[in-house]
């Protein structure tokens, strides 16, 4: 007779039933993996923006650019019109509403029709700046808001998700809630006295306001943070660190750069590398490549080996580390480069030629015209940049706390904690100031950037504060990105693209993300035509080459 | 581009021979007498050093007193107008302000007289300086002392230089120093007192092997030298009975250790795996081993889990930090899934290259390292120029010496006849004809140059290179100016009156000739003729005990030490297995060093090639030399003997074979291969050298009056046979000639006065015989006969 399994056995079994649930869970890094978090209400779910300006008067930064890019943090299929050309079945019917009013004043006129249409929905909206006022006496707003004749404040702190934090200054716009008003309130401002607390943000019904315009900064931050509620999202990912080593350059200290990438994969931590593929000899004037560097080159690979992700950051680097794409002494866009995409696909190549393998671009002094952003975006999926917000000037750039999409279609990782200097003892505190902040808050990137020649005690320094933040560092590789040349397409993640190719052999290569080679296929396409190239799973990074139609 | 290098610590070079000061002219010295009288006292220049005490107590802070040089005592010309003292730094480090450089100069008498000023430099960076100039108060009997912070950030990781100015003035005479006035200072009172910080350790395996070594750095005094007792700081651990790659590992391990020149041989304590727990308690460990003989070893997660995915033929090079912080330890392991993975991980640990280019750590390798077509044109023999890249500028006056490194040229070449230094220089036009310069290249002299009024300002000259010279990494050349620019005072003094210039393009043409040099005392220099040290083959008899691989990790470590810019060595080590085939094809194409008892020699050749020595087994009690049969007691029992000869494996190779009688005669064999005081004695190519470092030579294929066992008993009977009466047994060889003169003039002078006596002997019984018959026959013709 077979003897019954004893009680005492049954501790045992369960570990193993543990242990096989576990095996057989679907990867649970995929689960915790790093990307825009999707809507609540459902994927592809659009956004709304009705604005009435894009910026306040006798104002050059551009607020409406920046709230989208503030917005795209969510993955929702982001609209703009201008109040004038909206109507009022596109603010009941849009998923998400944003009613953006940067400047007093603007909208009275032409908000009559669309103000019913606002109180009639039932989906989230979300209405920011100026003009709550309208909204007084129109249910279910009728007991909220009252007419305020108060001018604007700055504030100095906010009071949101029980916690007080900095702010530089941002100005409230003067709004006053009915005693009686049943309000989640969700930020208080405070000025100069603080204890007059001023209402900066709050939800009624299906409505959330916001007082006051996110601009790039602290309360930008927290603006950002409320949008997560805004849209339901449920998935946030952890909040993470980013650390980007800038200026390694051929005529660095290698030895000592590989020192600092060894103590970085010995605590595991990865790191964005960003790198000019060519540059100018600041005492020749020549100008040289990576093929006249290969010290140089070794160490972008010994670094790419040990959790380095490259990114290139400009094509040309010249002497004084100027801004590639902007003349930054009259504040104006250089002549458009007609050659600007032939030299980037050049440059791609170049890296790929010495087993380099970019996942992303960064503009060099985070300056560069619109045409010119929209000819990066064709190379590249990824930034790792702040990215200027328009034409105007490029002292006007989105500070994000998160990733987010601009509006060429580009995945934007931030860069939100600055660069550790060289000297001064605070440096330290301030960066770990900064980074405590961004990370208290939800699904956040704190980005900080080091400088390639900074001794290593400064390196060890800033790595433990980071590592003291309790919060994991995010590996770009993790992110989904493509790049695409002519002929050539790289991708990782779960990206994809559609190309037109032409008859002829396509080759497949899968590489680990130490850009070793760990397969590689061949197939020989008959036709023309659409093909949609997309991760087979292997390695981390893939590279498709092919014939280009049309070539 | 050029590299200052160190001349006083760390870096064994010739102590460079000092050229006497040029003699002054009456009317400078004179001056020099009837000047600012003699200044005589100790300048104590006490820099306020704030925050030392607090910063030596600091949480994290650490203090080191560094010297500046090896020597206890080091002096130098008071006419010299600079000296650079070198200290190398380490880089787990992080250095902190609180340091300071103390230098205590004692000065011939009567040399404080010709120094204005003296400008103490620290990387190039004034720390301090002292004004002399007209202090009558200053006595200099108790020396100069001079003391200077060193903030933090003026250090580095590395070399760094103290310099020492000399601003020095004839008085109204201007006369230089005396030739005999010269500076010394101790090193025990001139050191640079360094406050550092720790940093975190973690696995850096391109900078193998300074990390596990460089803590040495901050302890030069941990090695007394008066008990000689040196504190081993690395242990290299290696199975008890190894096999070829582990040897090879090993060979390899102890060549990039050589490389090192601030620890030696006994900083590096060799055991069995066995002691992994007592040695991992003690200090930094080199783990050689394979996979399956990794039991007992306590290696981190993430190595562990590396080594148990290794696949057959993969090695594995690890780093790992162990224990408890404070008492951390940093293990390098070097393994693979078999021989021939491990053979790989040694390999990669060989060249610095492949270290770079090896995956993270811990780096599965999964191919044999090579070496890449630019290092393998560096290395290739033939022409070999360097250039000065930029301007060497000595001040004077008096005295002025700067040294670069001018290129690689491996110990096994030699500078030839046609090599030469095109030297391009300029000086200040005021120098007198008393001015020269010399150039060395290794510390040999070989250009004096006379400067001044009769020269240009501008001077090309082609030097011929000391030829025969043998080659050393790096060359050194130095190059010594006496810059004579008569009176000059100290006060407003803007512009230096003496100087030389070597411009920048001065360059070293050589064409150098291998070591073709057969005793058996140059049996390195065949095995150093590749950089990287592949042409050097270790055979051995059989598979070594640890104490024997104990004695061939010297050897080893001593090949990297003369190797030590190269950033590949991989000396090939071959154990005698019974399998000639494979032997042969790993010994082709290299100089040998068969090591084992002569009883093994002639049974490892191959068929056809024998030695002089033959010993049937270690019983036997007779031994054959040159043929001849001897009593192996009449030998000394721990007698070492080696052969030099041409490689049986390759015909422009050689063969050197060393061993005992019956085993490795380790002391014996250590001075016949490690003394280069016996090496030195040891001009024929077949030697003997005996456990008190006696020698005997001879050269095999020359006529000589006695046999190599005769020298040998002459030369070094065995102690114990040794007694008074037998002094001149042992007398030197010069002695002994002179005894052989006597004796065969004394037998000539014997044999030719015999010779003359029986030639005489023989005329006289001829004469007598002659004269009997003319009697006889005159007697018959007076007695009637016819006649």
């Amino acid at each position: 007779m077979k003897p019954m399994p004893s009680l005492t056995n049954l501790p045992r079994a369960f570990t193993w039933i543990i242990v096989l649930l576990l095996a057989a869970a679907p990867d649970l890094r995929a689960a915790v993996r790093v990307s825009r978090p999707a809507p609540g209400l459902r994927d592809g779910a659009q956004t709304l923006v009705v604005f009435s300006a894009e910026r306040p008067a006798y104002s050059l930064n551009s607020e409406l650019e920046l709230l989208k890019l503030q917005l795209q943090r969510v993955t929702t299929r982001l609209e703009t019109l201008p109040l004038s050309s909206v109507t009022s079945n596109q603010v009941v019917e849009a998923d998400y509403l944003v009613m953006f009013h940067p400047q007093a004043g603007d909208f009275t006129a032409a908000a009559t029709n669309l103000l019913p249409a606002f109180t009639a929905r039932t989906n989230p909206s979300l209405w920011i700046g100026y003009g709550t006022e309208q909204l007084h006496g129109l249910p279910p707003f009728t007991n909220v808001l009252e007419p305020v004749l108060a001018s604007g404040e700055a504030m100095t702190v906010a009071d949101y998700r029980g916690r007080n934090w900095p702010l530089t200054g941002e100005f409230w716009i003067p709004v006053r809630l009915s005693p009686a008003a049943k309000v989640d309130m969700l930020i208080h401002g405070s000025g100069s006295s603080e204890s007059i607390r001023r209402p900066l943000a709050w939800k009624s019904g299906h409505a959330t306001f916001f007082s006051a315009l996110p601009s790039s900064g602290p309360l930008g931050f927290l603006f950002s943070d409320l949008l997560l509620d805004f849209y339901g999202v449920s998935n946030a990912p952890t909040s993470r660190i980013l650390l980007r080593i800038d200026d390694y350059q051929a005529a660095s200290n290698h030895r000592e750069f590989r020192r600092v990438v060894d103590y970085l994969h010995s605590r595991s931590r990865p790191f964005v590398l960003s790198i000019a593929p060519s540059w100018q000899d600041g005492s020749t004037g020549a100008v040289q490549d990576l093929s006249s560097a290969p010290d140089f080159v070794a160490g972008l690979r010994y670094a790419q080996q040990r959790g380095g992700r490259i990114v290139l950051r400009g094509l040309r680097r010249d002497a004084g580390d100027r801004a590639e794409f902007w003349d930054i002494e009259i504040d104006r866009p250089l002549a458009s480069d007609p050659l600007l995409q032939e030299r980037l696909n050049q440059s791609v190549q170049l890296l790929l030629k010495y087993g380099l393998l970019p996942l992303g671009w960064q503009t060099p002094q985070y300056s560069a015209s619109r045409s010119d952003y929209a000819t990066i975006a064709r190379i590249f999926s990824t930034g790792v940049e702040r990215v200027q917000l328009s034409d105007l000037t490029r002292l006007d750039q989105g500070l994000l706390s998160t990733l987010s999409a601009d509006g060429f279609g580009r995945l934007i990782v931030p860069e939100n904690l600055g660069h550790m200097p060289g000297s001064g003892t605070n440096a330290v505190a301030t960066i770990r100031q900064r980074a405590e902040l961004l990370l208290q808050l939800r699904g956040t990137v704190a980005a900080c950037v080091m400088h390639a020649y900074q001794p290593f005690e400064r390196w060890v320094a800033l790595i433990e504060t980071l590592e003291g933040l309790k919060a994991p560092f995010l590996d770009l590789g993790d992110l989904d990105h493509w790049v695409r040349t002519p002929g050539t397409l790289l991708l990782t993640g779960d990206s994809k693209r559609t190309v037109h190719i032409a008859p002829g052999p396509v080759t497949w290569k899968a590489f680990d993300r130490g850009g070793r080679l760990m397969a590689a296929e061949q197939e020989t396409i008959g036709a023309a035509g659409e093909r949609l190239f997309q991760r087979q799973g292997k390695g981390d990074y893939e590279i498709f080459e092919f014939t280009e139609a049309g070539r | 581009m050029h590299r200052l290098v160190p001349r006083f610590l760390f870096v064994k070079l010739p102590k460079p021979v000092r050229p006497a000061v040029r003699s002054l002219s009456p009317n400078v010295f004179g001056r020099a007498l009837g000047g600012f009288g003699r200044l005589a006292m100790v300048v104590v220049l006490m820099n306020s050093m704030p925050g030392e005490g607090q910063e030596a107590g600091s949480v994290g802070l650490e203090r080191a007193q560094l010297p500046l040089f090896t020597e206890s005592q080091q002096t130098f010309p008071g006419a010299l107008a600079s000296q650079d003292y070198y200290v190398l730094l380490p880089q787990h480090v992080a250095f902190r302000d609180g340091s300071f450089l103390q230098l205590v100069l004692h000065p011939s008498p009567g040399l404080l007289a010709h120094v204005c000023a003296i400008d103490v430099l620290c990387n190039e960076r004034a720390v301090t300086s002292t004004n002399l100039h007209r202090s009558n108060s200053v006595d200099g009997s108790e020396g100069l002392r001079l003391r200077a912070e060193i903030p933090g950030r003026a250090l580095v990781a590395g070399w760094n230089r103290v310099s020492l100015r000399f601003t020095l003035h004839s008085g109204n005479q201007g006369a230089a120093p005396e030739m005999a006035m010269a500076w010394s200072l101790r090193r025990s009172e001139s050191f640079l007192d360094l406050v550092f910080e720790r940093l975190p350790s973690f696995p850096e395996l391109s900078r193998f092997p300074a990390t596990l070594t460089e803590e040495k750095l901050l302890r030069p005094d941990a090695d007394s030298p008066f008990t000689d007792t040196i504190v081993p700081i690395l242990s290299i651990l290696i199975p008890g009975r190894c096999r070829e790659t582990h040897l090879r590992a090993t060979a390899i391990v102890a060549a990039r250790l050589g490389q090192l020149g601030f620890i030696n041989d006994r900083h590096c304590h060799l055991e069995a795996l066995e002691s992994w727990k007592n040695e991992v308690s003690r200090r930094d460990i080199i783990l050689i081993a394979r996979r399956d003989q990794l039991g007992g070893i306590e290696l981190s997660d993430q190595v562990t889990a590396a080594v148990n995915s290794l696949k057959e033929e993969q090695g594995l090079v690890a780093e790992f930090v162990i224990g408890p912080k404070g008492r951390q330890r940093r293990v390098l392991l070097v393994s693979g899934a078999d021989d021939a993975g491990l053979e790989k991980a040694a390999l990669t640990v060989g060249s610095s290259t492949a270290l770079g280019a090896a995956p993270p750590n811990p780096a599965v390798i999964d191919s044999l390292a090579a070496v890449s077509p630019n290092l393998e044109g560096e290395t290739a023999a033939g022409r070999i120029h360097w250039k000065l890249e930029r301007e060497l500028r000595l001040e004077g006056p008096y005295l002025a010496e700067q040294s670069v490194e001018a290129g690689r040229l491996s110990p096994g070449f030699l500078v030839s006849s046609d090599d030469r230094l095109e030297l391009k220089f300029s000086h200040s036009p005021g120098l007198r004809e008393s001015s020269s310069l010399e150039v060395r290249l290794n510390g040999v002299p070989f250009g004096l140059l006379p400067l001044g009024a009769g020269t240009g300002l501008t001077t090309s000259v082609r030097l011929p290179l000391p030829e025969g010279l043998t080659g050393r990494d790096p060359m050194m050349l130095t190059f010594r100016a006496t810059l004579d620019a008569g009176a000059i005072d100290c006060a407003g003094r803007s512009n230096n009156p003496a100087w030389l210039s070597i411009a920048a393009g001065s360059a070293l043409n050589m064409a150098p000739k291998s070591v073709e040099l057969p005793g058996v005392r140059h049996w390195q220099s065949w095995m150093l003729k590749d950089r990287f040290a592949r042409r050097a083959a270790y055979l051995l008899a059989s598979t070594p005990s640890v104490e024997e691989v104990r004695m061939l990790f010297r050897l080893w470590f001593d090949l990297g030490r003369s190797l030590p810019s190269s950033p590949i060595l991989w000396p090939e080590v071959v154990v005698d297995n019974g399998s000639p085939g494979a032997m042969a094809k790993r010994l082709e194409g290299r100089s040998i060093l068969l090591l084992g008892p002569i009883s093994k020699w002639n049974a490892i050749l191959p068929d056809g090639h024998s030695t002089a020595l033959r010993f049937p087994s270690p019983e036997a009690t007779k031994v054959s030399i040159q043929g001849r049969w001897h009593d192996v007691a009449d030998f000394d029992p721990s007698l070492a003997f080696a052969q030099i000869m041409t490689s049986p494996w390759d015909e422009n190779e050689k063969l050197v074979l060393a061993g005992g009688w019956s085993d490795l005669a380790i002391p014996a064999l250590h001075h016949l291969l490690l003394d280069p005081e016996v090496a030195q004695r040891l001009d024929g190519n077949l030697v003997a050298v005996d456990a008190l470092g006696r020698t005997a030579d001879y050269e095999l294929g020359a006529s000589s009056a006695e046999s190599f066992a005769e020298t040998i008993q002459r030369q070094m009977r065995p102690v114990s046979q040794v007694g008074e009466g037998d002094a001149k047994l042992v007398a030197s060889p010069d002695a002994q000639q002179a005894e052989k003169r006597r004796w065969s003039k004394t037998v000539s002078w014997l044999c030719g006065s015999l010779l003359t006596l029986l030639v005489a002997a023989r005329l006289y019984f001829m004469w007598e015989q002659a004269r009997m018959g003319r009697r006889l026959f005159e007697a018959e013709k007076l007695a009637g006969g016819r006649g």
